[in-house]
């Protein structure tokens, strides 16, 4: 490690060097516009991990998530090495499949949708962890439904992928319900569970 | 959200654009692509895993024809059943072991083989490793002979586009499943690794057979929801758009999930049936229309996972979910327990389905284990074949009539013996031989020829198919024929021509 006094010298030499840069890079449209990295690496979750943070989030045991005919762990068993895990014994897979498979996608959905799902079913049962707010407002005139669901949209957000939502996610969120109006019959609870969905199937959720 | 880079047609047509001519092979244009996939052909790479012998299957020797049958891998004359005019043989055998194993077995390979041989060409060749990963390897690519494509991606590229999942493996972990290294090769016609037939299909959709149900028109409005409007809308998708991981995640999340979805899979490769142990009827599932054919064609596919990998390969072929599948037995001892004890000297009559390392428990005990496996191959193609057969394809031409079943091995295996033994362990050999059924073949025919007194094959001209001893023949040959006697085009590829294996 370099001595305090050397690190400050360095440190300003960097700066005087980005500086001397940027004119030149003001000059650069693509570089003013580039807000996405060019040289973008992400790596998927392994379902074990991902199973981990959803449940986590969900606040229910990691075997509660999805149970596949109500007997197999979605996660550990059934979708095991398609949710990018291993199995060395009796597969001789002990490397995650090198692509993605391609039913991988769909049995993320079908884990998020249980998981939601039965996350949903608890909250009205009570007490509520997530769904409160738009359970309340449905009961009650009292409470405003707009700010429930950016209540319900906030929550997901943080529990789910660890941050605080912008305002735009949030919106993208609450217009989650409005997206069903007309295909759904239940709203509430569709729109609830969608919108947990959307949250816990994102690219962000996912990949690291 | 941006588009994936290019759709399969896309891809297609752009390769063909951007190729030219260059190679001039039929592959490069997308509207042949196109009418391939409506005239397709269909492979089946059954996995001789360990390493089947082929002169303990349909190329066995008979003592008397052997200068030296006693320290060779000859059979006692009574043992082998052979047809006039026929060149192949079988070897009906029974004992109470399979190497150290104390169970007892019975074979008939003369009732498989005296109704299929007609679709039987045998081919002879001379493999480059022992190794078993490698050699699972090259059987399946001719030792890397057209820029590490495989078998199965070709034909999946050539016959494929049109079908949700081209190139199925239900064998993993194995060479035989390996992806080839032509970065060329469409993404589409990579194999898929399939780990478990039986629940596999549950993964082909997004809410059927769930236990919290949602009506299919929501489940699609909240994934467009996510795809359009949530995932843009954060820092993390905006920043790591082009991540090759991500686009690659937003591609299957278009296209092949609708027609995966669309193909109503979850139901019509259901191949087993309501029970207690697999409550389908509960999660408002049933079996598929065709579960009854397949169980009836692989009755033990409940406790055998070739069994069961083999009822999901028809059904993936017969649907047009695929137009490869690749299978095989695995190195785990099977063993069906519903098979009573008799006098409980040894293990139930035939109760080992699959001895530990299949065909490499050879190891230890040659003669069993090689009998017992390939019975148990001949046994999986009897299914298929039957079930293919009575697959009208609507031209007066059945499933069969296209399809390739090949046996592929990891290689041969040692040639001699102990003076006199009945069994004993045998190490690999690179000589060896490919069985491969099919009406697209020569049937009934060998290509090449067995030295009966070292055990040796050897090979054949190309052009006629004339028997050539001192000719070996090269796994880029045998890999060519196999290309040619499925119709994939391989002009351009610099393989050589063998007409004599194809019909």
């Amino acid at each position: 490690m370099l001595p305090e006094r050397n690190r400050g010298t360095v440190r300003t030499c960097m700066m005087v060097a980005v500086l001397a840069l940027a004119p030149a890079c003001k000059d650069d449209p693509a570089a003013v516009k580039r807000d996405y990295s060019a040289k973008a690496r992400v790596l998927p979750k392994s379902g074990e991990v991902w199973g981990r943070d959803l449940a986590n989030g969900l606040a229910l045991e990691e075997w509660e998530l999805c149970r596949e005919l109500g007997q197999l762990d979605c996660v550990s068993e059934a979708h095991r090495i398609t949710l990018g895990g291993v199995e060395p014994a009796r597969l001789g897979i002990d490397e995650p499949l090198e692509t993605t498979p391609v039913s991988a996608p769909i049995a993320v959905d079908r884990v998020a949708l249980s998981a939601c799902s039965l996350r949903y079913e608890r909250d009205v049962e009570g007490p509520a962890v997530i769904f409160g707010p738009v359970l309340d407002a449905n009961r009650s005139s009292r409470f405003d439904w707009l700010q429930a669901r950016e209540q319900v949209a906030q929550s997901l957000v943080r529990r789910l992928l660890s941050r605080d939502p912008k305002a735009e996610e949030v919106e993208a969120l609450v217009a989650t319900y409005d997206a069903l109006d007309g295909i759904s019959d239940n709203v509430l609870r569709d729109g609830s569970i969608g919108a947990c969905m959307v949250v816990a199937t994102s690219t962000e959720a996912l990949f690291y | 959200m941006r588009r994936p880079p290019f759709t399969r047609r896309e891809f297609i047509q752009g390769l063909a654009a951007a190729s030219g001519t260059a190679a001039g092979s039929m592959l490069m244009s997308h509207q042949a692509l196109a009418e391939q996939a409506s005239d397709p052909r269909f492979l089946i790479v059954l996995c001789a895993s360990g390493g089947g012998s082929i002169i303990d299957g349909p190329l066995a020797i008979r003592a008397s024809e052997s200068a030296t049958p006693d320290t060779l891998n000859t059979f006692e004359d009574s043992l082998v059943t052979g047809w006039e005019g026929s060149p192949f043989r079988a070897v009906d055998l029974q004992g109470s072991s399979i190497g150290a194993i104390p169970a007892s077995f019975s074979v008939t390979p003369s009732e498989f083989l005296a109704r299929r041989r007609k679709d039987l060409m045998v081919s002879t060749w001379n493999r480059t490793s022992v190794n078993h990963a490698i050699g699972q390897r090259r059987a399946i690519t001719g030792n890397e002979a057209w820029k590490g494509r495989t078998l199965q991606e070709m034909v999946a590229w050539q016959y494929g586009m049109d079908a949700p999942i081209p190139n199925v493996h239900l064998l993993a972990g194995m060479g035989y499943s390996e992806r080839g290294t032509d970065a060329t090769v469409p993404n589409y016609a990579r194999g898929q690794i399939v780990p478990n037939p039986s629940i596999w299909p549950l993964s082909l959709d997004g809410r059927k057979g769930g236990a919290f149900p949602i009506e299919p028109e929501v489940l699609k409005a909240i994934r467009q929801h996510r795809n359009k409007v949530f995932e843009p809308a954060t820092d993390f998708d905006r920043v790591f758009r082009d991540a090759p991981r991500l686009v690659e995640w937003k591609d299957l999340r278009g296209t092949p999930q609708e027609r995966i979805e669309g193909y109503d899979l979850v139901q019509k490769l259901m191949f087993l049936d309501h029970s207690e142990a697999f409550p389908l009827a509960d999660f408002g599932l049933s079996s598929s229309p065709a579960a009854q054919a397949v169980q009836a064609a692989f009755p033990k596919l409940g406790l055998d996972p070739l069994d069961a990998s083999a009822a999901l390969a028809f059904l993936l072929l017969k649907y047009r979910v695929s137009v490869s599948v690749t299978l095989g037995p695995n190195f785990d001892f099977v063993y069906d327990e519903t098979v009573p004890y008799d006098d409980g000297a040894s293990l139930p009559l035939n109760s080992v389905r699959n001895p530990p390392l299949a065909f490499d428990v050879s190891h230890q005990g040659h003669r069993a284990g090689q009998a017992v496996m390939w019975s148990r191959l001949y046994s999986v193609v009897d299914g298929l074949i039957s079930l293919l057969e009575n697959e009208d394809m609507g031209d007066g031409t059945s499933m069969w009539d296209r399809t390739l079943i090949y046996i592929a091995s990891d290689f041969g295996r040692e040639k001699t013996r102990p003076s006199g033994a009945d069994d004993w362990g045998t190490g690999h050999s690179i000589n060896n031989g490919v069985a491969a059924f099919s009406p697209l073949v020569p049937g009934d025919t060998l290509r090449g020829g067995v030295d009966p007194d070292t055990g040796l094959t050897y090979g054949f001209d190309p052009q006629t198919g004339d028997p050539e001893p001192g000719r070996n023949m090269a796994e880029a040959e045998v890999f060519s024929g196999l290309l040619g006697a499925l119709g994939v085009d391989t002009s351009g590829s610099g393989l050589p021509d063998m007409p004599s294996m194809r019909s």
